[in-house]
């Protein structure tokens, strides 16, 4: 500054850098330690709550993830850390209660028809891909620790109903403006298919892919008050059962 | 005497910061630009080939991303803005589509540069807050770079509006302060050591698995993992190289023996996950933060005037707040 005085436009520039330079260290190192932003304070690993150094790194996450939220600047680099051990389609079917009309298979959109040769070039496809993928392994079932937290699935299930609905909506879009003649489906569900990867080190041979029931949607019905128009399987009754929109499902 | 501009506001920088050079020194104004062309490029290529083909699928009434479906459990509020929420029609979407696309071209061109990156970064998080199921971490960085570019001189050089501008200044190098720039490498070099953190906590990576995984995903990959000649082996050399080279980055990129090396690692890195990964222009989006580290202001003048001699040590400095 060539008089030595700032004015305040520079002070408060400097102002915005320090702060810059807090809120990216301060949200990547909360998240590291609690979690990624917006989730709940979790209980320490051996099972004691959350103490006062919990607390406080707490609301620093949660400011600095305002200030996310509102600039765009949002720290979420962990991509690659999760590693699927399984490859996972979105399939759809269209299901008619009428006896002799068989229910139609709507391929995956983006599933390889040999998994031993193919090519995708880059584009919006890839974008699709990424909803697709957010649709379909919201709710996996099967795995064990479904049975050790169903409710953490559930409620998964619970937040992603929506998008999901919008997605068969816009598949069975598709399907109808190609056979306008077809009666409008009775069911339409998603079911994910699935490739599990042989280990490293084991014999390289991809085993056939297992399909799963996920969601159910009636086009026709109208959900009972506090439910969603999706049901949503559950391997522990081994069936669909209704999708509650509150916190709590049962 | 050569003349030498500085453009845009100097911050009031506490120390240490104000006795840092890195932090205090101007820079020239072409490794902004470059950030600001590089961006404009990615962005276009973003909108034009990702989002354009799929624009009715993606944004607007009746779509993936129709207003209310991410509203409830969180997605929206806590400050979650977007101004597709008010585009209730078709033409409305269409309509800021244009726009964004057009913003995109005037930070290209350098048109009003840091109203087109206004407009462009309002529109990015806008289309980014209304359909979050088709984003990635490469549009978190897409977002932070607009967001800089925003609020610094980003059309100091190389730019329609410096091209208006010099009439009045006259000829000379032109130079900005450093301070978007040194906040987006520090950016850079904590998103690399938390992406190599956030590995440490997977099994997987720590045991040498991980890119077997990633490489053999039906879904994730651009092409089969029985393409690959020694994936296994591949896999695991992957894995090691990607932890050391993302946890030892804040150290390896100041040491001037392992800069290099450093950085360009990365660019294969990014290059390498454009070609394997299903991850839209990330890579690109990520190669962008490359750009200003690179002296394009002395390859220019070196293409431009190869016989010109190094700049007198004695200059005068005019400082524009642009």
């Amino acid at each position: 500054m060539k008089d030595g005085s700032p004015r305040w436009p520079q002070v408060l520039l400097g102002v915005f850098i320090v702060w810059q330079l807090f809120f990216i260290f301060a949200l990547n190192y909360t998240q590291l330690m609690l979690g990624p932003a917006d989730g709940p304070l979790l209980d320490k690993p051996d099972g004691a709550p959350p103490d006062a150094v919990d607390r406080a790194a707490d609301l620093v996450r949660n400011v600095t993830q305002r200030w996310a939220n509102l600039t765009g600047q949002y720290q979420s680099w962990w991509l690659f850390a999760v590693t699927p051990h399984d490859s996972t389609f979105p399939h759809v079917e269209l299901r008619w209660q009428e006896p002799g009309r068989a229910p139609v298979h709507l391929d995956a959109l983006q599933e390889p028809v040999d998994t031993a040769s193919y090519f995708r070039l880059p584009g919006g496809s890839d974008r699709l891909f990424h909803y697709e993928m957010n649709v379909e392994i919201t709710y996996r079932p099967y795995d064990e620790q479904f049975m050790k937290t169903p409710q953490r699935y559930l409620q998964r299930a619970q937040e992603r109903w929506p998008a999901v609905l919008a997605y068969l909506k816009w598949r069975l879009g598709q399907w109808q403006a190609e056979h306008p003649e077809a009666p409008p489906p009775s069911e339409v569900v998603l079911f994910s298919r699935s490739y599990t990867t042989p280990p490293p080190g084991a014999a390289w041979e991809r085993t056939a892919p297992v399909n799963r029931d996920v969601f159910r949607w009636r086009p026709g019905a109208v959900p009972a008050a506090g439910f969603a128009p999706l049901e949503v399987y559950d391997p522990r009754r081994k069936g669909f059962v209704p999708l509650a929109l509150g916190d709590s499902h049962e | 005497m050569s003349e030498r501009t500085v453009v845009g506001l100097q911050p009031w920088l506490p120390w240490p910061l104000c006795r840092l050079p890195w932090w205090t020194d101007s820079v020239p104004a072409e490794r902004l630009a470059a950030l600001r062309i590089g961006l404009a490029a990615v962005l276009l290529v973003d909108i034009l080939g990702c989002y354009l083909p799929y624009l009715g699928v993606f944004l607007g009434p009746g779509s993936l991303g129709e207003a209310g479906i991410f509203a409830d459990r969180g997605w929206t509020g806590r400050l979650r803005w977007s101004v597709f929420h008010w585009a209730d029609s078709a033409a409305w979407t269409h309509g800021l589509f244009v726009l964004w696309a057009l913003s995109g071209c005037g930070l290209l061109l350098g048109w009003f540069s840091r109203s087109s990156a206004l407009v462009a970064w309002a529109l990015s998080l806008s289309v980014f807050h209304i359909n979050p199921f088709l984003v990635n971490s490469g549009d978190n960085a897409r977002n932070t770079l607009l967001f800089y570019l925003m609020l610094c001189p980003c059309g100091a050089a190389w730019s329609l509006d410096a091209w208006w501008r010099r009439h009045g200044l006259g000829a000379g190098r032109v130079f900005v302060h450093p301070w978007p720039l040194r906040l987006l490498f520090v950016q850079l070099t904590v998103l690399y050591f938390f992406t190599g953190a956030w590995k440490l906590l997977s099994a997987d990576w720590t045991q040498g698995k991980a890119m077997h995984y990633h490489m053999a995903n039906l879904a994730w990959t651009r092409l089969p993992y029985e393409w690959l000649p020694g994936a296994d082996l591949l896999g695991q050399a992957f894995d090691w190289i990607t932890l050391v080279w993302e946890l030892g980055f804040p150290v390896l990129v100041f040491l001037p023996i392992t800069r290099k090396p450093t950085l360009w690692l990365g660019v294969f890195f990014h290059l390498g996950t454009l070609l394997f990964f299903r991850i839209g222009p990330f890579p690109l989006y990520m190669l962008c933060f490359y750009l200003p580290l690179l002296p394009w202001e002395g390859k220019v003048q070196e293409f431009t005037d190869p016989t010109a001699s190094i700049e007198s040590p004695t200059v005068k400095q005019v400082e524009v707040e642009g």
